[in-house]
């Protein structure tokens, strides 16, 4: 084990954990219900974790990534539906990636948003073109560390600690805010905020990567040190969003329906400095999800139907992948060029990712626990049974989701 | 003919409180939007914001306050007060009157 | 590999992914041919690559409407190994595989 080569992958967890999705709600929910949601995220990232190290002990130990396991044990049809559906989500998560990147140079340039999206749409291509994949996995995730302007931001604003020690206990609203329309709204925000910690592209990313880096038995002990500490690291700069709008939005009545307002945080703090540091630091967080996003389409549609992938390979030597992601980000592109704004886009990109997740997480957990692929490093007593229980939460958070969105327009009333 | 005027009487209600339900959306937005809005500009007031950044967020909170103000028809006294500030060039203080005027219209639209 | 369920041959190679003899991905296991070569033993005969093979999937209403019909059949002295991966002993355009790909790749000047 190299420490460097842990270090930097620690680090390009944490800078790379937050996307636009998590900007959007986790705003919302502090502002919305302070600090009784804290509970749940720190539930859905112990889940992101479980599953995150077993994506990368299997794909390590098998020499398989997600999607060709989906397939061998969903099947053709019931794997060709998870393609779909996983398509669907990673696709309207991409083009919210890119109209975010978009909208936050906007903010830095006063430029025209159509010519930034379609400027950072190319400049996205020519990362994953002319960059090892190892890089640019790393240039965006460590640049995106630029978010920890919102952690000094948390702690120069002087937060409340008792509170939110009690937003670590599960319970409901706030006391106040027990009427039927603000428990549903409850209720969409804890699923919103489960399926913003664990989009299945961070899966699908997170276990083609690990074969990209040529993961064997020997790199368990990275696998689980960069889910364990650098998702949990990630996580605690998220939570600092919550925190963050409890304290400074919610009194103020601002549910942040613009993604420049998440910057007034650190604004509020540092001045200038502040909005400038949390603008740079969003802009690489979801520029570097607008990566990841693209590939993850790529890499689920090469894999389900036995292509070449892979940026270890030159472009050329791969050409139907290359193919893939190109299309990806045509796409992408396109559904941002229709004027559907970036927040709309990351709401529907939660509601349909976390519909998806079921059968995205149910092959993982039946392959990590199969000795004949996994041999002495399959699931022990306690990953299986944390596997299951949050496999469970996901199942019970993905019937919600649908019903819990059209009954309060999405968390608004 | 019961069951006809029955069912014609439910889908009413349903479209009723569909109307209430997308007005009372409107108007938290449209507040949302209004004290965004005010910190932006209480922020750019002291100079503790960017130019260019204080006058993207200004254009953006106008733009997100016309598509907020669609839903806002059948209440002209909001939809009026919002055409006014996009109108104009409000300060901080203006704009959190204005989110502060629209306070019991969402209360008495939360009550519906 | 030789087995009295039929059932265990299917699970063992359909959907797996293949790679040829030089480590090259070329597709997935999309149906598989087996004979019972003595009584009541089964072996796997011939490997179906490719989307012809798809409307023998179930649910047949659904896999019916897929587009493409070209299908390989890759015969079981072409395997070499299988696992959590097949293995053939022979390149994958000598097969017949990756057809695309393979004339994409001849066009770049990477085949």
């Amino acid at each position: 084990m190299k420490p460097l080569e842990l270090f930097l992958g620690v680090l390009t967890a944490v800078g790379g954990f937050v996307d636009i999705s998590e900007l959007v709600f986790m705003s919302q929910a502090g502002s919305r219900f302070q600090y009784s949601l804290i509970w749940v995220i720190v539930i859905a990232t112990i889940g992101i974790m479980v599953f995150g190290e077993m994506s990368g002990r299997v794909a390590a130990m098998s020499r398989q990534p997600l999607f060709n396991v989906i397939r061998h044990r969903l099947g053709f049809s019931l794997g060709l539906l998870t393609l779909v559906g996983a398509l669907i989500s990673t696709l309207i998560t991409c083009a919210a990636e890119i109209g975010g990147v978009a909208l936050v140079l906007q903010l830095l340039s006063g430029w025209n948003y159509t010519l930034l999206a379609i400027g950072a749409a190319a400049v996205f291509m020519l990362t994953i073109y002319l960059m090892p994949f190892k890089w640019i996995e790393r240039s965006y995730g460590l640049l995106g560390l630029f978010m920890l302007v919102f952690g000094a931001a948390f702690l120069a604003l002087v937060p409340s600690w008792h509170q939110i020690g009690g937003g670590l206990v599960p319970q409901g609203p706030p006391p106040e805010q027990t009427s039927t329309r603000d428990m549903l709204a409850y209720g969409y925000f804890a699923v919103a905020l489960i399926s913003a910690i664990m989009f299945p592209y961070e899966l699908y990313f997170y276990s083609s990567g690990a074969i990209e880096d040529g993961w064997s038995s020997k790199d368990l002990l990275i696998n689980r040190v960069t889910t364990f500490l650098g998702f949990g690291l990630g996580s605690m700069l998220a939570i600092t969003l919550v925190c963050l709008s409890a304290q400074q939005f919610g009194p103020r009545g601002i549910s942040p329906e613009m993604i420049g307002t998440v910057v007034l945080q650190p604004g509020l703090a540092f001045g200038k400095v502040g909005i400038l540091l949390g603008l740079l630091g969003i802009l690489f967080a979801i520029g570097g999800a607008a990566i990841e996003t693209c590939l993850a389409c790529a890499y689920g549609v090469s894999q389900f139907f036995g292509w070449r992938w892979g940026r270890h390979k030159a472009p050329k030597e791969a050409p139907l992948f290359t193919l893939a992601w190109v299309v990806v980000f045509v796409l992408a592109l396109a559904i941002v060029l229709t004027g559907i704004g970036p927040v709309d886009l990351a709401e529907y990109a939660i509601v349909t990712s976390i519909v998806v997740l079921p059968l995205s997480f149910l092959p993982l957990m039946l392959v990590a626990r199969d000795r004949t692929f996994m041999r002495d490093k399959a699931n022990g007593v306690l990953a299986n049974t944390m596997g299951w229980g949050f496999y469970a939460l996901i199942v019970v958070a993905a019937l919600a989701a649908i019903p819990l969105y059209l009954l309060t327009a999405g968390g608004k009333l | 003919m019961r069951a006809l005027l029955a069912l014609v009487a439910v889908t009413a209600l349903a479209g009723c409180s569909s109307r209430a339900e997308k007005q009372l959306e409107a108007v938290k937005s449209v507040r949302s939007i209004l004290a965004e809005w005010a910190l932006v500009e209480a922020q750019a007031s002291k100079g503790r914001s960017p130019q260019t950044y204080a006058d993207e967020m200004r254009q953006d909170s106008k733009d997100e306050l016309e598509k907020a103000a669609k839903d806002l028809a059948g209440q002209p006294g909001a939809a009026q007060l919002v055409a006014k500030l996009r109108a104009g060039s409000p300060d901080s203080a203006a704009l959190k009157q204005a989110a502060d005027r629209l306070e019991p219209l969402e209360k008495s639209l939360e009550a519906a | 590999m030789r087995t009295a369920d039929p059932k265990k041959l299917i699970k063992a190679y359909r959907d797996l992914p293949i790679g040829d003899r030089d480590d090259e991905l070329c597709g997935i296991v999309d149906d598989i041919e087996m004979a019972e070569t003595e009584p009541g033993i089964w072996e796997m005969t011939a490997l179906i690559v490719g989307p012809g093979a798809w409307p023998r999937r179930r649910p047949r209403w659904l896999t019916g409407l897929l587009p493409g019909r070209r299908q390989v059949r890759v015969d079981a002295a072409d395997v070499a190994s299988t696992g959590v991966s097949v293995r053939l002993l022979k390149r994958a355009d000598e097969l017949g595989l990756a057809p695309v790909e393979h004339a994409l790749l001849k066009h770049f000047g990477t085949a």
